[in-house]
Formats: C-alpha cells, structure tokens, sequence
C-alpha cells in the first residue's frame, strides 16, 4: 500500500489502526470516568460516600479545635472535616482539608488546601450559581457573610446543572466562630479504613482537651463487591468500554507480534550494516511510536467528531493528556514485551 | 589483513552437537578475492559469519590488521562491523518498506554525515552500481539483479575494506549472476578485498584464491582462478 509515494507496509497499517482503537477506547473512559466522578461528586455533594458523622457536646473550651486539628493533620494524610451549617437557599459547610479526598471541578481559582482552609483569614470557595454579590477590592475578590468578607479563592461548579453549583464552603475557623464548637460535623477521609483511624484519635484529642463527649455515628455503609460492581446496571457501560480496551489491547499484542516479523529483514539489514542493540531499538521504537501517534491523533479525531455529535460525550483537555499518557504507557509495555520476545526467538 | 588462528565454533548440545569448525587457520591478505567452496553443512557461512563479526566463535584467535578482534565485547564487534564490514547476502536484505536510496543510506545512518554527504555518497554508490534511476524504487519493484546489486551498493556506500558475500548469485538467473560477478571484480580490481561464500564453480572461477571446506576444517587452499581451471575445466 503507497500513500503519498511512500510504502506503508500492511503490519503498520494494521498497528494504526489498533492504536487508534485503544486510543478512542481510553479517550472515551477518561472522560466517561471523570463525568462519572463529577456526578457522584454532585450527588454526594462533595462527600465520598463513606463518610461519618460526629458531634461534640459540651466543650467546654473554645479552642479546642485549634488543639485538636494541628496534632490531627500532623498523624493523618488525607481527611477533610465538614461543618454543616443551616442556611435556607444554598447549602454552606465550613471545611478543613488536610491532603486530597474530594477535589470539585473548578471554574476558576482553586480549591481549599490545608493552609487556607486551617487560616485565619476567612476564605470561601463558591458555586457557580453563588457569585452574586462577589465584590473585588485590591485586585481580590470577597464575599460577604454573616458580616464578615471572605476572600473568595475560587468557584467551582460544572457546566450543566448540580449542586455542586449551589453549594459554598467557609474555612473551618470563620464556620465554628459562626456556629460554635458544639455541633455536629461530618469526617470524611479518601480511604474508608483511614476513618476509623482518624475518628479514634480524634475521640482521644478531644477527650484530653476536655470535651466531655465525641460521638462518631457508625453509619451503615453498604459493602459492595469488586465483581458485584463491576458487573451493577450503572457500571455496566464503563464495563463495557475496559472490556473493549482489554481487547483491543490483546489485538494490538497480536498486531505487534506480526508487526516485528515483518519488520525482521529490517533488523537483518541493520544486524548486517552493523547496528548495535541500542540503534536497533530505537530505530524500532521510532517507527513504532510513530505509527501509535498517527492512531492516537486519529482516535482523537473520531472522538472529537463523537463528542460533537452527541452531548453525553464531552471531552476535556485533561482527558486527551490523561489517554495519551495511558496510550503511551500501554504502547511502550506491550512494544517491550513483545520485542524481548521477538528478539529471543531471533537470536535462537 | 585477515588472520584466523585455530578457530572452532560448535553448535547445539550432547546429542544436538554439531561442530561447524575445527580448528581452521586462514591467512587473506589485503585486496585479494577469495572463493570459500564447499558442501551444504561444510562450515562455510559460519566461516564467514565469524570473519564479518556476526557470529562469535568458541576458540581461536582473529587477527585483524594486526590487532586482535575482541569477540567478548558486543559494543566493539558492533563497531568493527559498522567500520570494517560490507555484507551481501543470497536473499538481498532489504528492507520491503523502505526505498533504494534508503536502504542504501541505511548503513551511515547515526553517523555523524550531513544530508547532502549521504546524499552524495548514496548516489555515488548507486552510480557505481547502475541503478542510479532506481533510487526512488521500492525492492519489490525491482528485479532480483537489480535487488542485488542495491545491496551491494549498501555494502560498498560506507567503503568498508572487506567485502563478504554469502551465496551473492545463489538467488539469481545464470546471466544476472554473471553480472554480479563481474561488480565483485570490478569492486576487487579497485582495491576491495572480497570474499564469497558459495557452492557454484563457476562464481570460484572468477576468484583468485579458492579455499575449500569439508567437515569444518580447511581441505584445500590456494588454488588460483588459473590452477582451478586446469583442475575442472581442462
């Protein structure tokens, strides 16, 4: 086959069209996972879904806390603490976040880290739909509540409707002036097994600094199965696209094999010009990233005319380097493999 | 230029063992052309596999120009291939997807030459060769002539001192392979040393020094073009 002039030799052929597979393939997960992850975000309102809620009951010292969260953050990695508070049209939580649990999409700005949202300087970070209001001084943006300004650090929010777009988040130390230190808060943490952890030397921080009760309610979290999830009716989509990547990346494997062997009188011919191991890898490397680039532009290309026609598949910029990062690592493992194989069986 | 010293190279094991040298002492002196005659399974292409640097052996010594051919090191034996060596080989070694310039520009790839200086010396060797029109041309588009004369352009481009051809003609009609013999003497009258492997007499007539293998071990040497023709064809 000529294209241009140029010989373009079946196997390659065949190896495009397997890297623009496997490319549409990662590109579409990517971006279903992350429209997945922002939609139970949504739901969840922020939360992971195996959250616990506490309360503390009479404290009888104000800055417990300011106790309680340094020798907190400093044996714990990634937890957040909430602090709901009751406001009838959005809704509104003070927030401590040491490390990452959950991240919200962000318009602009960003997101609470550990030092701003453990500060002494009221900070908040809005929904969408919450920037009324928003005053700028000194090149900053505030927002006033509760009769104090906070400094607006971000807005986050997604462009369809949720309630990630209602919703506003105080630093810790603004919320529990605003509400008081006994009240009910809510632990989160990125790995459930963390939880129990954190609660247990939460209770004993709080107790010696003499809060009489901290109580962590054990909600029930319904433990699901890897297999009962991957195969639930929600999931069955995203099963679906592993079960494609898995097997275009068996054909690109197979793809490869015939690849190299078509390539051999190649190599024969470099042996006998007197190429080393090194030149050979990389004369091999380079004319088989190169047709795993054309394949992924390609793949990008057909999603950008999928995404364009219909609204469910949006992709982001994120998404593209996410894919092209799993479409190289893929391709350099099953290119390593499948050479170290070739290769022994060339030598024998 | 070229000096083996009680070479021996053995292939397989126990009852798989199969010993395509035995001891096998050879002296080629620079711009000579050597026939290497002998039957299917006589050690010939090992011979020259070694003498090309493509193959170690497991004894013996390998002078060349004096200094010994460090088979222990792949980087070296790379470089002495990479300087030293021209191939050619029966099935032409070319690379289906790639054109006859490239192909013949395949051996001062990574070299340190500019574009124009391939270019140049590319089209030199094709000139040299007569198929200079058919640089643009793919190997399945040409002729087995044709093919083996580009791969002999491959193995002269670099200008290598030695030039090793295994069963060069092997793969082509009687006139085409008269043709190929005669750019072997062409390539030897202007100072190439040249050696062929093959198993055809009427390639070895052309050759000034015919060196015949049997069971691995050197059986006869020395017999020039003018001998050999007294011995055969008289």
């Amino acid at each position: 086959m000529k294209i241009a002039g140029k010989k373009l030799p079946k196997g390659t052929f065949f190896l495009f069209l397997s890297f623009m597979m496997v490319s549409l393939c990662l590109l579409l997960i990517v971006s279903a996972t992350r429209s997945e992850r922002i939609n139970n975000l949504s739901q969840n309102m922020l939360y992971t879904g195996h959250e616990r809620s506490f309360y503390i009951d009479d404290a009888k010292e104000n800055g417990l806390w300011e106790k309680v969260m340094p020798e907190l953050a400093g044996q714990h990695k990634d937890f957040a603490i909430y602090l709901p508070m009751r406001t009838p049209e959005i809704v509104m939580r003070g927030v401590c976040v040491k490390g990452r649990v959950e991240v919200p999409p962000m318009i602009e700005g960003k997101y609470f880290d550990f030092d701003t949202s453990w500060s002494d300087t009221p900070c908040i970070v809005l929904g969408k739909d919450c920037q009324e209001g928003i005053t700028e001084r000194n090149g900053k943006k505030y927002y006033t509540y509760g009769g104090t300004d906070f400094e607006v650090l971000g807005v986050m929010g997604t462009k369809e409707e949720s309630r990630l777009n209602r919703m506003a988040l105080l630093d810790f130390k603004s919320a529990v002036r605003m509400v008081g230190v006994n009240t009910d808060y809510i632990l989160d943490a990125k790995k459930e097994s963390a939880l129990v952890d954190i609660a247990q030397d939460m209770h004993e921080f709080s107790l010696r600094y003499h809060a009489t009760d901290v109580k962590i309610y054990e909600g029930e979290v319904e433990r699901i199965s890897f297999m009962a999830r991957f195969l639930s009716s929600d999931a069955i989509m995203d099963t679906m696209y592993v079960m494609i990547l898995v097997s275009f990346s068996l054909s690109t494997i197979l793809v490869t094999f015939i690849w190299l062997r078509f390539r051999r009188p190649l190599f024969f011919a470099c042996q006998l010009c007197g190429y080393g191991e090194r030149m050979k890898g990389m004369e091999t490397a380079k004319r088989y990233y190169l047709a795993a680039g054309v394949g992924f532009a390609a793949g990008l290309f057909l999603m950008t005319l999928f995404s364009l026609a219909l609204e469910e598949i949006q992709m982001k910029a994120m998404d593209i380097v996410q894919a092209f990062g799993m479409t190289v690592g893929l391709g350099t493992v099953i290119l390593f493999f499948c050479y170290l194989i070739d290769s022994r069986k060339t030598k024998k | 230029m070229v000096e083996l010293k009680n070479v021996s190279k053995t292939f397989g094991k126990k009852e798989a063992r199969v010993e395509a040298l035995r001891g096998i002492d050879l002296s080629i002196r620079e711009g000579e052309l050597v026939a290497i005659m002998g039957k299917s399974g006589s050690g010939k292409s090992t011979l020259l596999n070694i003498l090309g640097g493509m193959m170690s052996m497991d004894n013996g010594e390998y002078w060349y120009d004096g200094k010994t051919v460090n088979f222990r090191s792949q980087r070296e034996l790379t470089k002495f291939r990479r300087n030293e060596v021209g191939f050619v080989v029966q099935y032409f070694a070319l690379a289906d997807d790639l054109n006859i310039f490239q192909n013949v520009a395949l051996p001062l790839k990574y070299q340190g030459y500019s574009r124009k200086k391939i270019k140049e010396m590319v089209m030199e060797a094709l000139r040299e060769l007569e198929i200079e029109d058919k640089a643009k041309a793919y190997p399945s588009e040409l002729s087995g002539g044709q093919q083996q004369r580009a791969a002999i352009a491959r193995a002269v481009v670099k200008q290598p001192r030695l030039l090793l051809a295994d069963e060069p003609t092997g793969n082509l009609d009687e006139a085409t392979g008269e043709a190929v013999q005669e750019i072997f003497h062409k390539l030897n009258k202007n100072g190439k040393t040249i050696i062929i492997v093959t198993h055809d007499a009427k390639v070895a007539k052309h050759c000034e020094r015919i060196i015949h293998l049997k069971d691995g071990m050197v059986s006869d040497d020395g017999l020039g073009r003018d001998a050999y023709e007294e011995e055969v064809f008289v």
